[in-house]
């Protein structure tokens, strides 16, 4: 049943077996286990069926730190989250991700990739992604006759497979609606988190919405599915028992604050660019990005950070130019810079005809500039954070203060890998590339830095309560019935796309709730 | 037909022939190689444009034809002008000198002053002008092997922004020299 929170009759409580804060991926992920269950489930969801300007203004906050999205702009709050504006894009964190790596501070995960893998086996269906492969299994889908041999350059592909862009709520609605067991909530805010005197069970959640509905449930167990800053938010906002929040006994809730670093590094000059195009872009429904193998990060101290090959869109003067060429000519003005563009056309010949060509075939089309866009892992580091405003948005919640840093060896990780994109290049005697000027001089990050919409870190895995938010269960360090499902848990980001992951954990807690159950 | 309407049609004939040509040629060398294109490309704007100058005298105008409007003359320079224009864009002169294995992007002087910035260049270089005065690095095929020995020992330097193998680098130092402007 889905229902919104102001049309709840006035009565007691509401009770339930499990409390889920959170309609996005993990979230619904993790009711959909429990359909058909004898167990009464509660899904809350801040936002309504559709993305609505009042609910997500309650995203906004400060950002200090490297520049980064406004908040209100980088995720969702409506039913099935941020999976509304998703790309579609599915990979597996690898090996090396999980594990603890002495040149990185603060790397390693309590569990292995192995413990992750037969759920990353159905998450690949949920996601829409297919059957799972992730390895050379997709080289059968790649267009190019030659592999690119990547030995040489000790480099190694990380797989994607690509959903066509899945919206969990459109996906799930239904099934969630007709579930007998399951009550959605929409526009059910949740404000605060009460424990016991002792901190140790979350007795109740307080849910309000805009209209000024006020409701509370009371589960046995909660789970917190609200993304990588809501779910810091709201640990850090419930501190009526405890003065600084829920699970942050040691500090730890809302730091190590990560996103993936998405920025152009390299240009590749290629006198042919087919069969490192071929290799890198041209696949149907999957595509692969290149990352160093496990030693080499190990010898050169490097982070686990994935390069893509794309189009140069601002090198590439055809669209631009042919763009401006027609809003002149709509505009009734004398086209400006006619004669450069032809000049271009001209000394561009041979692109021109090869990307007519591939226009023609139905396939991929080959930009006339190329660039290595680096999807680069983040080090953990502890001051980069989240933190409470002092501003207060408009349910009565203190607004997010991000504070994004970045470290020393995010830098240092690019430029070694641009150095073996160089030696790719270079060994295969396909061409040179080029360093982005703002790798090769010292200096900051450049203005074309992005993230990527992957809010990672702020209630990190770790067994250890001093280094973790959440144990290897997920369940908060010292608490019996309180559980963090999502991004917020990965200690480390590694270079792949974050959904497949937050799916699987949220597969591998619903499998750890059952067994509590089963145990009483 | 007039000739006015003649070299309309030889115009778009001849133009559009070119153009199809050239665009054939560039598909097929994406699917084969850029090599043999570069030549290709040379020579078929040279041949249309003969193929042009034998269709105009053949069918010679009136002589108030060709007093009054020059046409032909004018689509002759025309159709000269695209060909230079292709040549130009087509024709990128290659190196023959130290740095004729790198793209024609490259700057050495650029490559030749960050790379003399490196700790240890300058001793660097000092071995490869021993090599190239002992006569062991002397031809190109030797300096080809020791550059592709440099990437499959991921010897390589960032220099100008470049990633190029130490022994390219040092091939820059050279040419800059040679050029005097390091």
């Amino acid at each position: 049943m889905i229902t919104d929170l102001h049309v709840l009759e006035a009565g007691p409580d509401v009770e339930a077996d499990l409390c889920i804060l959170g309609a996005g991926a993990a979230g619904i992920t993790l009711a959909r286990e429990f359909i058909g269950t004898p167990l009464r489930i509660v899904l809350c969801e801040g936002g309504g069926m559709e993305a609505e300007a009042d609910t997500q203004d309650l995203y906004a906050g400060e950002g200090k730190g490297q520049p980064y999205f406004p908040l209100e702009a980088c995720r969702l709050r409506m039913f099935g989250g941020s999976t509304n504006h998703w790309n579609g894009a599915c990979s597996t964190l690898l090996d090396i991700d999980f594990e603890e790596r002495p040149w990185i501070p603060y790397s390693g995960w309590p569990i292995r990739r192995d413990d992750l893998l037969p759920y990353y086996r159905r998450a690949s269906e949920i996601c829409g992604a297919g059957e799972y492969v992730f390895d050379e299994g997709l080289l059968r889908f790649q267009a190019a006759a030659q592999v690119l041999e990547l030995a040489g350059a000790r480099l190694q592909r990380l797989y994607y497979q690509r959903s066509k862009a899945l919206r969990f709520g459109a996906r799930f609605g239904e099934e969630l609606r007709r579930a007998d067991n399951i009550l959605v909530l929409l526009h059910a805010n949740a404000v605060n988190l009460q424990t016991d005197a002792s901190g140790q069970t979350v007795e109740w959640v307080d849910l309000t919405s805009f209209d000024g509905a006020r409701r509370r449930v009371r589960a046995k167990v909660f789970a917190l599915c609200c993304g990588g800053l809501e779910n810091a938010r709201l640990l850090l906002a419930s501190n009526r028992t405890e003065r600084d929040g829920i699970g942050n006994r040691h500090g730890l809730v809302g730091r190590f604050f990560m996103d993936h670093l998405v920025v152009p590094v390299a240009y590749p000059v290629l006198p042919d660019p087919s069969l490192l195009f071929d290799n890198l872009v041209r696949y149907r429904n999957h595509s692969v990005a290149l990352v160093a193998e496990r030693r080499v990060q190990q010898e050169r101290r490097m982070l686990n950070s994935a390069i893509t090959l794309e189009g140069d869109p601002q090198r590439n003067w055809i669209g631009p130019g042919v763009r401006s060429l027609m809003h002149d000519v709509k505009a009734g003005r004398l086209p400006r810079g006619l004669g450069r563009i032809g000049a271009a056309a001209v000394a561009n010949v041979d692109f021109l005809a090869y990307d007519a060509y591939r226009a023609a075939s139905g396939r991929y089309v080959i930009p006339s500039a190329l660039l290595f866009r680096m999807h680069g892992e983040q080090a953990p580091n502890p001051d980069s954070r989240v933190t409470l405003s002092d501003r207060l948005d408009g349910i009565g919640m203190p607004r997010l203060s991000l504070d994004w840093r970045l470290s020393e060896i995010d830098r240092h990780s690019a430029r070694e890998m641009v150095k073996m994109l160089g030696v790719l290049t270079g060994h295969l005697g396909i061409g040179r590339v080029r360093m982005a000027d703002w790798l090769a001089e010292d200096g900051d990050w450049p203005s074309a830095l992005e993230g990527a919409y992957h809010h990672i870190g702020t209630t990190r895995m770790s067994q250890d309560p001093r280094r973790g938010v959440v144990d290897r269960e997920c369940r908060v360090h010292g608490m019996s019935n309180f559980y963090i499902a999502g991004s917020s848990v990965f200690p480390t980001s590694g270079g792949s796309t974050p959904t497949m992951t937050i799916v699987a954990l949220a597969l591998r807690l619903a499998d750890t709730l059952r067994q509590r159950q089963r145990q009483g | 037909m007039s000739y006015a309407y003649f070299q309309i049609v030889l115009l778009a004939t001849l133009g559009g022939a070119t153009a199809l040509t050239v665009a054939a040629a560039c598909v097929a060398s994406a699917r084969l190689g850029f090599g043999w294109l570069r030549g290709l490309l040379v020579v078929l704007p040279l041949v249309h444009l003969w193929l042009l100058h034998r269709a105009g005298r053949a069918a010679a105008p009136p002589a108030e034809v060709s007093q009054a409007g020059s046409p032909r003359r004018a689509f002759l320079a025309g159709a000269a002008a695209v060909a230079v224009a292709g040549l130009t864009g087509v024709l990128r002169p290659r190196s023959l000198g130290p740095t004729a294995f790198l793209p024609p992007e490259v700057d050495p002087s650029a490559v030749a002053r960050s790379y003399l910035r490196l700790p240890g260049a300058v001793e660097a270089m000092q071995r490869l002008a021993k090599l190239l005065l002992d006569g062991a690095a002397g031809d190109r095929a030797a300096i080809g092997r020791r550059i592709a020995e440099d990437y499959a020992r991921h010897s390589v330097v960032v220099a100008d922004g470049w990633v190029l193998s130490e022994t390219e680098a040092q091939l820059c130092v050279l040419a800059a020299q040679e050029g005097g402007r390091t």
